[in-house]
Order: structure tokens, then C-alpha cells, then sequence
């Protein structure tokens, strides 16, 4: 009996909320890489991933959705390329409260250039409901800018409706045609 | 040739595959105090080598370079023993690698005197460990390629979660923080240099492994994964044929843990075999602990959600749903896709993993299916634990139900009625917990289920049963001037020119802009019926009053905020609603619906008011543009709520009416073919997965 099998990634910088995402999309007890933070990410947060998240949705006996979460530091990013092989899309999560949130969306969205152009991206902006600066108009411009016309959303990562409108976000973004029955 | 070195001369030192970082250690380490302890040479002068062993390829590099019988510093964050080196715990310090020399010193010169030894005596080797445990060799052969052909490819990726060295405090006499910040600086300017660095070594032949699925996830990381369960399979392999003689342990005994190597011992039923048994053993442990060191590393903290839950201590057996303590749980259920051969009341993080191994695109014999009947995991039963949205898990919520319900004890009713609070859909800002995040600017949109939802919908996009053709649609258009949406876009448009705060009086409605953040208050609920209707009907005109805050007036408006914080709306939330309200699925009057229309920027989606279709709508119009009408015939939908959404998106200024800003940015189009019966091979599955993640 075959299997289908296919993944959607997240990714973004640290703390931006991609293990939370994963964890409540998840149907199994997520597997995390995560160690002690050793760096300036321990001002962020105690603890990091530094290899991968893995989440699954099933979907039926013999169809699953792999859900990877990329570690969020460049010094992993040897990673990303490997991760994203195959996969359906990728959804990036943005932290607002970085200091630099458009140098984020500049710095990922090229990191994934080559799967961007052939794959399907959308964008989940976390905490912009407590800091409304940068607002979610900054971020379409940024967007423009970089020639990005990608669905753009607030989230919050541990709301499953809102990981649930990134994640249809981008199957219909694969497929408009794809209707639920 | 080995010569015995004087242990006061640094010693010529090789230095193999090492990170980055570390190598900056070394250097700057040999360059300064440590100028005494080691020289760099090239490998072929070397004497001794230093080797990161958590390095992806050490591993092999180190094999190969054993023949040499040169020893080794292997530099790695867990405690290595191997022969004719010397394990230094990483971050370096000055003080280990110090330490190391004298270490290095006197395995030289046991070398020296073994090779001699040798020279004299060969025929002296007792050969007795050969001839009489030849399954031993075996297994020491088997165990030997496994470590060689298996682990570097896991350990590569274990590698990458050593955090970065550190500095050792207790070493006063030297500063190697500048070489550290050197390496960390370098990993953080020129990231992709740490990828020409380090590369997984991805290429192992995995020759057992096939997947079933061409369109089955070819990936690297599954490949990795796929090797560690090629090492339990050879493990378990060796187990059995290194002691051919026993009676074959329960494949749950020997699964992976290290304590699984002495369940072993327990099966065997000749004792003239105790011999064999017990260094069988001994191999079998030393590998199942390296594996499980390597588990343990890729999944640190796994099952945290479960633990959250806290649900780990229920045990319904009847429902075959067995939660064991704390984070080891154990489920047994009926589907057959998912299986695990560990049948171990002390099922361990590693049975996780075992998990996503066999759910990996792997196929599996039938016989090896067969013999994983006996148990199987079903991941439903675990969603139900993980997920604390369990709204799509009525069982589970029953169960918790009757579960509290049984002790009658007011503190857990109460906690019930926390847990499903949290299970409830968001259903209206009031209705979330989380207040701290929305509640006080009310940007979660209000939902409505069963017919509250098709009533308010029909409000918002009009009479679905209707398809109008273009003299119909000419004939409902609604003229912009005539609602209060003119005043409203009018009055944000100002507001931000003249960056003032801008109100609106209508009969009893007030409105106030605040273009500073962006948000806009209304005192009637844009939810209310009363809102609808003022959106809806055409306005008197001369009843609009306009009006500019000061700065009491601001301060009172703070106040009027502070005490009706639901009534703050986002203003695309604002207008997004209003517009619908006014549109009510007609278009405005000279909409052309022949002609191409895209979208410039997708609304948020998770913050404004949902209808039906709104999501698949807007990736029509960005992904495929086309006509009005074209758009609700493609995606076989209502046409109002095309309308709809293109009203409001067109009054949020998204809608590109001439495409020209995809075609100045290039942005990429994709055409779908959407009247064909022939369907993507993936549309199946999308439509499954939405509605399984709609729940």
C-alpha cells in the first residue's frame, strides 16, 4: 500500500513562535532539537532548536503531512536548503518585537529564494497585536518591494485558527481550485 | 614510524576534521600558550591528530587513519572511548588540551612498546577469543560497519546541536574568547560558508530502504531518519545472528535501549552459551547506549505538549488509550498503518522516534508488519492528548467529561469549564482568554456558527441562491455617495493627510478615526444589527457631522476607549466590514465585470470578519486574475461572495483593477485550469488536509 507523504516547513528567527506553530498543528507529540541557548538567544529565550522541529499531520491511514521547523539561526541555515527539498510550501514566521523585523523579512525571503520562486510562501506575523509597529501595511510594502505578492497574516502561533489560515493560506495559494468538501 | 617523543617538545599535531569554531580554539591555542604543547604539521608529519569527533565525516576519516596507529585527541561534547586516543570534552579549554599532551605522550610510547612486542613475539597472540566465539566477531564486525557506515550520518546532524563552545572560567591564564567571537562572527556574516563546511553526510546508501511513493518526501532529513532505522534493524539483526543458539527475544526486548541488552539475557535457555551471551551484551550495550546518546540528542524535550496537557495520568484501558506517567505514554489502537515493535511499559522518547521512522515513506515487509500487529500506536488517540484545541476531538472532550463528571468535585467542574473555554472555537473577542492579546483592541473578528453564521453572512455578502447576469448586476449597484462608507473613507483619507483625529456623527453612531494607530472606534458594534443597517440603507447627507479631536477631546475619547475597548477596531477590520455591510454582495455602480481584475495584496485573513470562500477567493484573484464573473464559475462558488470580497478588498485599495503593479514587480502568476475534469494530483489530498485542519 503506497504512502503519500509531504511537507510543509516553517521557518523564521528565533522565537518568532515556529515551534509553537508546529506543536499545535501537530497530531503527534512534536520531536525537538532543542538545547540550551548559548548565544544572544538566551535573551529571547532559555532554549532553542538547533536541528529540526518535526510535527505530522494525518490525514488518513496512509496520508501524512510532515511538518519541519527549521532552526532559526543563520548559523543553521546549512539546514534549510536540506529541509525544504520536496516540500509543498513554506510558511515564515516574523517576531514584530525584533528589532529589526524588515532586515528578517529581507534576510529569510532570500535564504529561500530558490524555493520561493518555484514554491509557495506565505508569511505569519507574530506579536504584531501587542506591538503595532511595524504594522502589517509595513510589511506588504517590504513585500512589494522584494517582488513578493505572498498572503501576509497576524498571528499569534499558539492559536490554531490562526496557524490553521497560514496553513490553508498556502494550499490555496498551491491550488485555489481546491474546494473542501 | 612511531618515535618516542620527548615530553617536553610540543608534538607534531594533524588536525582533521574539526568545526569551525573550534578550529579557531585550536589555533589560537597553539598559536599562543599553547605554542609548547602542540605544532601544527600536515597529516603526513603528524605524530598524533586531533579530530572533532561530532564533526560530520570524523568518523571516517578517523577509521581510516587508525592504521596508522597514531593516537588521537577527539574532541566531542559526550565521552567517547575509543583506542589510542583521548576524549576532551567540548568547549575547549586551555587546561584540557594541555592535559591531553602528557596524555598523548604516553600513548605514543605504549605504542611504541606494543609494536615492538610484536615484532618479537607474534605467535604469542592468544588466538582463543576467535576460535571460540566466532558469533562474538561477528557481531564486533557487524557492530563495527554499523558505526562506520550508519552513525556519522545521524551524529553529522547531532553535530549541529552542540551549542557553541564556551569558555572555560576556571582557565584565568588565557583568553580564547577573541578566537570564539572570530568564529562566531564568521558563521553570522557568511552563513553559507558554514555550509560549505559542514555537509551532512547525506549520501549513505540506505539499500533497505524503498520508498513506495514517488511523490514521497525525498529529502535528506528523511534519509538521516531512515538510517537510524537501519541501525536498529542491523542491531537487532546482530543480536540474533550473533547468538543463533538462543531462543529469539521478543522483538520488543530489543528495540533500542540499553536496557533491553540485559531483558536479553533473561531469554536465553542455554546456559552453556553464557559465555557468548554475556560479551554479546556487552557489544549490544555500547551500541544501543551510542544510539540512544543520539536519540536523546535529536529530541531533547519531545512530548512537551503532552505534559502541558496534563492529562498523562488519566488511564482508560477499556478505550485502549493507556496514558503512562509523566511523558512516557504508551497507546494501543487499531490502526494498522502505525506500528511499533516496543511493547515496554517503559517506552521511552526513542519509541517517538521510532514512530516518525516507520511513518517515514518507507515500506515494510509484510512479514515485518505482520510482526508489528502485536502493538500499534494510533495517533488520533494521541492528537487527542496533544491538541488543546480538541473542539474536532468530541470523544476526548466527552471523556474528560465523564471523567470529571464521575468526581463530582467542584474544583475539577471548574477546571472543565476552563479546559472547554479553551476548546471553544474563537467565537467573538469576549469569548477568547486570551484577553491580554486581543481583547483590548478587539481585533479578533466575531465568528458565528450554524444559522447565526448564514444570516450574518447573507448580511455580509447578500443572497447566496443568487446569480445575477450583467444587466442584473447593473441594475442592484449601489452608488458610493449615498453610504456612509463615502463619509467613512473619506474622513480615514483626511485624517491621515492632516494627521489629525478625525470623528463621525451619524444620528446615534460615532464614529472616531486615529490614524496614529491605526484604529477606529465605533460606539455601536459593527456586529450589531443596527450597524448593518446604517451601512446598508442610503444615509441623509446633511446628517453626517465631521468633526477634528483636541487634545481634551482625545483625552476623553482615551477614556471612552479605556471603558469600551471592544468597540476599537483595526481600520482594515473596519472598513473590511463596513464595506460588506454596504455592498451586501452588489457591486458598485460602473464596476466593469469583464474585465481582468488581480489583487495587490492579500487582506488579513486572521483579522477581519470571515464568509465563506474568502481564502481560496483571494488566491484566485492573486495567483490567477480574471473577471467578476469568470472568478465564482472557476472556483464553482456563489457569486456574492466574489462580490464581496472584491468590494472590500477594492475599498482597502487591494484590488489591482489594471495588474499593473504584478506586472511592474514581476510578481509571479500561475494559471490553473479549473474548468477541467482532471484534478491536480495533489487536489485530493489539499481537500482532505483543509478539512482536516478547519477541524
Amino acid at each position: 500500500m503506497s504512502l503519500v507523504n509531504k511537507k510543509i516547513i516553517f521557518t523564521g528567527p528565533v522565537g518568532a513562535g515556529k515551534t509553537t506553530a508546529i506543536e499545535i498543528m501537530s497530531d503527534i507529540p512534536i520531536i525537538s532539537t532543542n538545547e540550551e541557548a548559548t548565544d544572544m538567544t538566551k535573551e529571547r529565550k532559555p532554549q532553542t532548536t538547533v536541528a529540526m522541529d518535526y510535527g505530522r499531520i494525518n490525514i488518513g491511514k496512509n496520508e501524512k503531512i510532515h511538518l519541519y521547523g527549521t532552526p532559526g539561526q543563520e548559523r543553521f541555515s546549512f539546514m534549510w536548503d536540506i529541509l525544504t527539498e520536496g516540500a509543498l510550501g513554506l510558511i515564515l514566521l516574523l517576531d514584530n518585537s525584533r528589532e529589526n523585523p524588515k532586515q528578517d523579512l529581507k534576510f529569510y525571503t532570500q535564504s529561500f529564494q530558490s524555493f520561493i520562486d518555484k514554491g509557495e510562501l506565505v508569511i505569519g506575523i507574530t506579536r504584531l497585536d501587542e506591538i503595532k509597529s511595524p504594522s502589517l501595511n509595513d510589511y506588504r510594502n517590504w513585500a512589494e518591494e522584494l517582488k513578493l505578492n505572498v498572503p501576509i497574516f497576524a498571528v499569534d502561533a499558539r492559536q490554531r485558527t490562526d496557524i490553521s489560515s497560514l496553513l490553508q493560506a498556502l494550499l490555496y495559494s498551491i491550488d485555489p481550485g481546491v474546494a473542501a468538501a | 614510524m612511531i618515535s618516542i617523543q620527548n615530553n617536553t617538545s610540543p608534538i607534531n599535531i594533524g588536525i582533521l576534521e574539526v568545526s569551525s569554531q573550534n578550529r579557531a580554539v585550536l589555533s589560537f591555542f597553539i598559536d599562543s600558550i599553547g605554542a609548547d604543547v602542540f605544532k601544527e604539521v600536515n597529516l603526513d608529519q603528524a605524530t598524533a591528530f586531533i579530530i572533532d569527533y561530532d564533526f560530520p565525516g570524523a568518523k571516517e576519516s578517523w577509521a581510516e587513519l587508525q592504521s596508522t596507529k597514531k593516537p588521537a585527541i577527539i574532541l566531542s561534547a559526550k565521552e567517547i572511548e575509543m583506542p589510542n586516543s583521548i576524549w576532551v570534552k567540548k568547549p575547549l579549554t586551555a587546561k584540557a588540551l594541555t592535559d591531553a599532551r602528557q596524555k598523548i605522550y604516553s600513548l605514543i610510547n605504549d605504542n611504541l612498546v606494543q609494536a615492538t612486542e610484536r615484532e618479537v613475539s607474534v605467535e604469542d597472540i592468544p588466538s582463543s577469543q576467535s576460535l571460540e566465539a566466532p558469533e562474538l566477531n561477528d557481531i564486533v564486525t557487524e557492530t563495527t560497519a554499523v558505526e562506520k557506515d550508519k552513525v556519522p550520518a545521524l551524529a553529522s546532524l547531532v553535530a549541529t546541536s552542540n551549542p557553541m563552545p564556551t569558555l572555560n572560567e576556571s582557565m584565568p591564564t588565557i583568553d580564547l574568547e577573541p578566537a570564539l567571537a572570530t568564529a562566531t562572527t564568521g558563521f553570522s556574516i557568511a552563513p553559507r560558508e558554514a555550509e560549505n563546511e559542514i555537509t551532512l553526510d547525506i549520501t549513505q546508501p540506505t539499500t533497505k530502504v524503498s520508498t513506495t511513493n514517488q511523490d514521497s518526501v525525498p529529502n535528506e532529513v528523511d534519509s538521516l531518519l531512515n538510517d537510524l532505522q537501519e541501525l536498529q534493524a542491523v542491531e537487532k539483526s546482530t543480536i540474533n545472528k550473533g547468538v543463533p543458539t538462543l531462543t529469539p527475544a521478543p522483538t520488543s526486548n530489543i528495540s533500542n535501549s540499553a536496557t533491553t541488552s540485559s531483558d536479553l539475557t533473561d531469554t536465553l535457555t542455554l546456559e552453556v552459551q553464557q559465555e557468548i551471551t554475556q560479551p554479546t551484551n556487552e557489544v549490544v550495550a555500547t551500541e544501543t547506549s551510542e544510539l540512544d546518546s543520539l536519540l536523546n540528542d535529536l529530541h531533547a524535550e519531545p512530548q512537551t505538549i503532552a505534559e502541558s496537557v496534563e492529562l498523562a495520568k488519566i488511564e482508560n484501558t477499556d478505550d485502549h488509550l493507556i496514558l503512562q506517567e509523566g511523558s512516557h505514554h504508551e497507546f494501543t489502537a487499531e490502526d494498522p498503518d502505525i506500528a511499533t515493535e516496543n511493547q515496554s511499559n517503559d517506552a521511552t522518547e526513542a519509541d517517538l522516534f521510532n514512530e516518525l521512522i516507520i511513518d517515514a515513506p518507507i515500506e515494510t515487509s509484510q512479514e515485518t508488519q505482520a510482526n508489528e500487529q502485536s502493538i500499534l500506536i494510533d495517533d488520533s488517540k494521541t492528537t487527542d492528548i496533544v491538541n488543546n484545541d480538541t473542539s474536532a476531538e468530541p470523544h476526548l472532550a466527552a471523556e474528560i467529561t465523564e471523567s470529571f463528571n464521575e468526581t463530582n468535585d467542584g474544583d475539577l467542574e471548574a477546571m472543565l469549564n476552563e479546559l472547554q473555554q479553551e476548546m471553544r472555537p474563537i467565537a467573538g473577542s469576549t469569548a477568547n482568554s486570551n484577553t491580554d492579546t486581543y481583547n483590548a483592541d478587539g481585533n479578533v473578528p466575531k465568528t458565528y456558527q450554524g444559522t447565526q453564521a448564514q444570516e450574518r453572512w447573507a448580511l455580509l455578502c447578500g443572497d447566496k441562491q443568487l446569480t445575477r447576469n450583467a444587466s442584473d448586476i447593473k441594475k442592484t449597484a449601489f452608488i458610493l455617495d449615498e453610504h456612509l462608507l463615502s463619509s467613512l473613507l473619506e474622513t480615514i483619507k483626511e485624517g491621515k493627510a492632516t494627521k489629525q483625529i478625525k470623528r463621525i456623527k451619524y444620528e446615534d453612531l460615532l464614529i472616531i478615526i486615529d490614524h496614529k494607530t491605526d484604529t477606529i472606534y465605533s460606539d455601536l458594534s459593527i456586529y450589531s444589527e443596527e450597524y448593518a443597517n446604517i451601512c446598508f440603507e442610503p444615509i441623509k447627507n446633511d446628517q453626517i457631522r465631521i468633526h477634528s479631536l483636541d487634545d481634551s477631546e482625545i483625552r476623553m475619547l482615551h477614556q471612552q476607549i479605556k471603558n469600551d475597548p471592544e468597540n476599537v477596531y483595526t481600520t482594515e477590520a473596519f472598513i473590511w466590514t463596513t464595506s460588506l455591510l454596504t455592498s451586501r454582495g452588489r457591486l458598485l455602480k460602473n464596476t466593469n465585470t469583464s474585465k481582468t481584475v488581480g489583487l495587490k495584496s492579500w487582506p488579513n485573513l486572521t483579522r477581519i470578519e470571515s464568509f465563506p470562500h474568502m481564502m481560496n477567493i483571494a488566491a484566485v484573484f492573486s495567483k490567477n486574475p480574471g473577471n467578476l464573473l469568470d472568478i465564482s464559475k472557476w472556483l464553482n462558488i456563489p457569486q456574492c461572495y466574489v462580490f464581496a470580497f472584491y468590494n472590500a478588498a477594492f475599498f482597502l485599495d487591494m484590488i489591482d483593477l489594471d495588474s499593473s503593479v504584478v506586472s511592474k514587480n514581476n510578481i509571479k502568476r500561475l494559471s490553473f485550469n479549473f474548468g477541467s475534469k482532471k484534478k491536480s494530483e495533489n487536489s485530493s489530498l489539499f481537500s482532505r488536509l483543509l478539512n482536516k485542519i478547519k477541524g
